[in-house]
């Protein structure tokens, strides 16, 4: 179980983050979301504790630490590091080896046996670290993160170098490994499909501040404002005349705005008739870009048709539900 | 008409010719020779061209230079580099009635191809009140135990002591040479390093008591800038050793023509100049060494220090037995 | 498409030649019989020379490393009082020649020396009565060539930690390790790469250097060379010596290179962050400081000092209208070679890149070895090379100055010795430059040489700059070559520095002494000003 509370930190005197606020428990996959350089690293090497100087604490399990104090040497965490930072001096099983240092011989031995089993890394145990693919460095990297048994997993961006087949299948046995160890895993990631798909809950850092933090569903279907609802989903913003042209009520603080999905075409007359601009075939379906008739090209969006013929002859018009239309705040 | 026009050739020519120069290679590294180079040039107008290195550099470059050796005086601070260099058919005899009246034979080459410029001897400088005054005789007496842990000497390296083990082997012989090299390295205070000064100052300061030297170095240390070296010097005095059956330990600076002298005449001129009254004088008091031109005395301080007799043997043996000399040298251990 | 005969093949094919003729004469002597003194030399001297030359190998690898190592682990990961300052500052010594740094410490325990008389007052004793380390041995060379040579071992390791090691450093910490068992287990391991690399550098101009060893009386394979060539008269042992010199070099750049190859030890460098410096309190601040601050103060400072103190006084004296043209000469000089180094070494390079056969790498190699080779070998083989020439290929030059009328052979010499340094840095700038340019430029079509001008050059500013001036200071800095190979009336700042120390001159040598470190440290600050736009 982690706790942050109260969390900002500050390099030369500007504030990178401030005001974090989160929990993860035991068996939770919680994922941080965010641009590149948002400073979601630097709170996983905080709960790590290589990140000394910070405001606010943070608590593992029932120890909470804030960076006046002294530093707690026992943090039972693995951390996972974007590039592994395996030790390129040592073979697959040192590597392993080297987290065990307060074993003896035969346990340490032993234990090591028991993680290249557990990881399927057997038989590149006395590879060279450059010798391996990038998958299988991943698994060792992790390996020698779970060598002690730690409460809590920390990993740095773990999709970013696997091709599409790896990466389904790491997320798989990422879960069970999670599920099965009850550990409070944290994620750190730019990479918003994998975030969904594996997390428990999602925080997303923006702008210095913990934007929204809680359940996957949750924040899928309440984005509390624009920047999250747009990065989670593929969404039209609602131009200004077609909110008069519906009758929809917003103040200055709000958008309108409806997933692409949820809009479409139709020959049936209504009085949003489009001009459509340009259609790419992306395989799955059309990829239009329309507007409103008699407005400029700045209020475009987009729609999805799984067929599409252009005929010149034919009017289009803006089939949108307005019970999916979703008032934000921008 | 052709004639007057040939004449006029004639006359431009050796206008261009006077105001033309002289290159000079030279080991000598004295500040006064600046002085000299510059009373020459206003002197005549030939300019002085000057690479400076040690000699045996020198004899390296003519070498490889060939005929195309722009060198035309070739000058060295010592009689064995002087041999060399005629060995090695790096220099040509010239004809000079002022040089052959005027340097004594035993200060020439005998085919007339170097001329010795200045002398100076190697001797012992000895700390004062230390007890060295009445032991000090001979350069062979050097070897004897009761100087052990006295001799303050360079290496074995430098062309002065070379030269001062080839006298002694013309002396005594290889075999003794050898033996005598041994009995100077027992009796060594320290091991060789640094130049003839260092040892001087290391005598006059309680490391060991006797230092072998060149004489100048003793006149330039008393009017040293560096307070230290003033200090060094007061606190010793010089002793001629001889030869058994010998002298003084003579060594020579002196310069000779180039074989292929481009400016063969301008380079007899250099170094009569340097042999004239003037420039020995200022050999003599600007740097302390002896004059070979006879009549030009020695400055005050330079005969405050004693009268010698020169040794007898050649100039020439010093470098006929150079290299057996070095290779003494290394079989007795003296680095 | 088939380059094999192009423009820039050949010049870089003849160049190399040109290049590597000074040293395969020497090694052509190898093979002309052997004097009798040959065997002379092999009973008395050979050995000495051998053992010495080891000694002093082992104990720069030695000290160069433990220094070298020691301040780039602390500047790299931890703050400290004055940590800021000595990140450059360590890099000073470079600024001193070793044969300078040997004639400040020579003087400053000589006899009546600063140091020496410091000491006595401070005991009240007499120079009999005290123990001196004697400076002017082997042990002292080894130590003062230690100080100037250790920022090599400084600077690669560093740029290797600041660089390659942040995510491998935190992960150690992870693993709940205290900092010494991190230092002993992680950073020593992956770091030996970049030490060996700093100490061969070290070593091999500790094992070329005259101007030290000279002063000092220490018989090494390059003081009997001299000897051997100018005082016995045999180039063939001098020839000789230089032969096996250069073997012993030889093969300890290829250890280098081997047991470079055998660990592959770059990261993937992608993301590359800088290491978050542990800010050090108390006593481990102190020692840190002391650390960094005493081979700061030895191999800087206190020798700076003194040559202040000497300066100060010998200044008026001895800079006069003779000695501004010498100062002119020497920059002149310099700025000219660097520039003509520099441009060789770009062809070279570039040769590489367009042509990337494995001939053009290996004329690459070749080249680079020059470097190895001591300076006073390579004026050896120049003149010799410029005798042959004459001799039996055409009656090339109508006057007789060419070597010493002109800097030619000069010039000659220091891009023999000197273009590797230029290579290095060009080799590590285009490295940085995708190949994906290359492609690009022969998509749209653009010549070589085009693409070159309008591709290569800008984005090489910074290895020309950096190659540019380190070639400077080593050519001001160079001694033995410049005293063989000078024209007439042409001296430098470095042979005016040994000439007033010849002359038992110590305190006026200081003045183009200090002259030479002044310009070094502007140009090494330059250099690392560079450094950091990159």
């Amino acid at each position: 179980m982690v706790s942050v509370n109260n969390f900002s930190i500050s390099f030369n005197e500007t504030k990178i983050l401030e005001d974090i606020n989160f929990d993860v428990n035991a068996g939770e996959i919680v994922t941080l979301l965010g641009q590149s350089g948002c400073g979601k690293t630097t709170i996983l090497r905080a709960i790590a504790g290589l990140q000394r100087e910070h405001g606010g604490n943070i608590c593992i399990g029932d120890t909470c630490v804030s960076s006046e104090e002294i530093y707690q040497e026992n943090r039972e965490v693995g951390y996972i590091f974007q590039d592994y930072a395996l030790f390129p001096h040592l073979n697959v099983e040192d590597n392993i080896a080297f987290a065990l240092d307060k074993l003896s011989k035969k346990n340490k031995e032993k234990r090591v046996y028991e993680l290249l089993e557990q990881f399927d890394i057997v038989s590149h145990r006395k590879k060279q670290i450059h010798q391996l693919s990038g998958g299988q460095q991943q698994r060792v990297a992790i390996a020698r993160a779970m060598a002690n048994n730690p409460k809590i997993l920390l990993l740095d961006e773990p999709f970013a170098n696997l091709d599409a087949q790896l990466r389904y299948k790491t997320k798989m046995w990422l879960k069970n490994l999670i599920k099965k160890y009850n550990l409070s895993a944290i994620l750190v990631t730019h990479d918003k499909k994998e975030a969904l798909s594996i997390s428990d809950k999602i925080g997303i850092i923006h702008d210095k501040k913990l934007l929204q933090f809680c359940s996957t569903k949750e924040m899928y279907k309440n984005p509390t404002n624009f920047y999250i609802a747009n990065f989670l989903s593929e969404i039209n913003v609602l131009p200004n005349s077609l909110i008069e042209k519906l009758n929809l009520e917003i103040n200055k603080e709000e958008i309108a705005t409806i997933e692409i999905n949820k809009c479409s075409l139709t020959n049936i007359k209504n009085d949003l008739m489009l001009e459509i601009l340009d259609v790419s075939f992306c395989g799955e379906y059309y990829e239009l870009v329309v507007k409103l008739e008699n407005e400029d090209l700045d209020s475009s969006f987009m729609i999805k048709e799984k067929e599409f013929t252009n005929k010149n002859n034919n009017n289009y018009y803006l089939n949108i539900p307005i019970e999916d239309i979703k008032i934000i705040r921008k | 008409m052709i004639k007057k026009l040939a004449l006029s050739a004639v006359v431009l020519a050796s206008s261009l010719y006077a105001s033309s120069e002289v290159n000079v290679y030279s080991h000598r590294h004295y500040d006064t020779d600046k002085k000299l180079f510059k009373m020459f040039e206003e002197k005549t107008g030939i300019k002085v061209n000057v690479v400076k290195a040690k000699a045996s550099a020198l004899i390296k470059r003519m070498e490889s230079e060939g005929a195309k050796s722009p060198a035309d005086v070739l000058i060295t601070v010592d009689a064995g580099r002087l041999f060399q260099a005629k060995q090695k058919d790096l220099l040509q005899s010239i004809n000079s009635n002022y040089l052959t009246t005027n340097i004594p034979s035993t200060y020439r080459d005998k085919d007339n191809k170097w001329f010795a410029l200045t002398k100076r001897a190697r001797v012992a400088v000895y700390r004062i009140g230390s007890g060295m005054e009445s032991k000090l005789s001979t350069y062979e007496d050097l070897a004897d135990p009761k100087f052990k842990g006295q001799i303050m000497v360079r290496s074995s390296n430098n062309i002065y002591n070379q030269s001062l083990m080839a006298a002694m082997i013309a002396h005594n012989g290889e075999e003794f040479a050898k033996k005598w090299a041994e009995g100077v390295v027992a009796n060594m205070a320290k091991k060789p390093k640094g130049n003839d000064r260092y040892q001087v100052k290391a005598v006059a300061n309680g490391i060991g008591s006797v230092a072998i030297a060149n004489t100048y170095y003793i006149g330039k240390m008393v009017n040293n800038k560096d307070e230290s070296q003033r200090e060094s010097v007061k606190k010793v005095k010089i002793f001629f050793p001889k030869f058994k059956n010998g002298g003084t330990h003579i060594n020579v600076s002196g310069a000779g023509v180039a074989k292929y002298a481009p400016n063969k005449e301008n380079a007899v001129k250099f170094i009569e100049f340097m042999a004239s009254k003037d420039a020995q004088e200022l050999f003599a008091k600007g740097n302390y060494e002896y004059p070979v031109l006879a009549g030009v005395k020695s400055s005050d301080l330079v005969s405050s220090w004693g009268q010698f007799k020169d040794d007898t043997i050649s100039i020439n043996t010093l470098g006929e037995n150079n290299k057996a000399a070095v290779k003494i040298f290394d079989q007795a251990g003296w680095k | 498409m088939i380059r094999n005969f192009s423009k820039l093949k050949i010049s870089s094919v003849f160049l190399t030649l040109l290049i590597s003729a000074p040293a395969i004469i020497i090694f052509l002597y190898l093979f002309i019989g052997s004097s009798e003194n040959w065997q002379h030399l092999k009973e008395t001297l050979l050995f000495e020379y051998v053992f010495n030359s080891l000694y002093i190998m082992i104990g720069v690898a030695l000290l160069t490393s433990i220094i070298g190592f020691t301040t780039a682990y602390l500047t790299s990961l931890y703050t400290f009082s004055a940590s800021k300052f000595f990140h450059y500052g360590l890099i000073l010594p470079f600024a001193i020649p070793t044969y300078i740094m040997a004639f400040i410490y020579g003087g400053m325990f000589d006899i009546t020396g600063s140091v020496t008389t410091f000491v006595l007052d401070l005991l009240d004793k007499n120079l009999n009565e005290v123990i001196f380390f004697d400076i002017m041995s082997i042990e002292g060379a080894i130590i003062i060539m230690s100080l100037v040579l250790y920022p090599y071992v400084y600077l690669i390791c560093k740029t290797y930690l600041s660089f390659e090691s942040a995510s491998i450093i935190d992960a150690s910490k992870t693993f709940n390790l205290s900092s010494w068992q991190i230092l002993r287990k992680v950073i020593l391991p992956i770091s030996r790469p970049a030490i060996v690399a700093g100490v061969t550098l070290a070593v091999m101009e500790a094992v070329a250097d005259f101007g030290v060893m000279d002063y000092f009386g220490v018989s090494t394979f390059v003081t009997g060379i001299f000897r051997a060539w100018f005082g016995m008269g045999s180039v063939e042992d001098a020839a000789k010596l230089a032969s096996i010199l250069m073997t012993f070099v030889f093969i300890l750049i290829v250890l280098e290179r081997i047991q470079r190859r055998n660990k592959v030890y770059k990261s993937s460098g992608k993301d590359f962050r800088p290491i978050d410096k542990v800010r050090l309190k108390g006593y481990k601040n102190v020692l840190a400081f002391i650390a960094c601050f005493l081979p700061f103060f030895f191999g800087f400072l206190l020798p700076f000092i003194q040559l202040c103190f000497w300066f100060a006084v010998s200044y008026e004296e001895i800079i006069d209208e003779d000695f501004l043209t010498l100062l002119y000469q020497t920059l002149t000089l310099a700025l000219g070679s660097a520039f003509i180094i520099t441009a060789l070494a770009l062809l070279f390079v570039y040769n590489v890149r367009i042509n990337k056969d494995k001939s053009s790498s290996i004329l690459t190699q070749v080249v680079k070895m020059g470097y190895s080779i001591p300076g006073a070998v390579v004026a050896v083989g120049i003149l010799s090379f410029f005798a042959i020439l004459d001799r039996y290929v055409i009656d090339l030059f109508s006057s007789t100055y060419i070597i010493s009328g002109t800097l030619i052979a000069i010039i000659f010499g220091y891009c023999v010795r000197f273009l590797a340094i230029a290579i290095n840095n060009f080799e590590a700038g285009f490295s940085k430059i995708p190949t994906s340019y290359d492609d690009a430029a022969k998509i749209f079509n653009i010549g070589d040489f085009k693409t070159f001008i309008k591709v290569f050059l800008p984005l090489l500013k910074n290895s020309a700059f950096a190659a540019f001036i380190v070639i400077f200071i080593e050519v001001i800095k160079e001694l033995p070559l410049t005293m063989i190979l000078r024209p007439f009336n042409y001296d430098t700042l470095a042979v005016r520095a040994l000439e007033l120390t010849q002359q038992a001159q110590i305190v006026e040598s200081s003045v183009p002494s200090m002259f030479i470190i002044v310009i070094g440290i502007i140009s090494v600050i330059l250099l690392a000003k560079n450094m950091n736009k990159a």
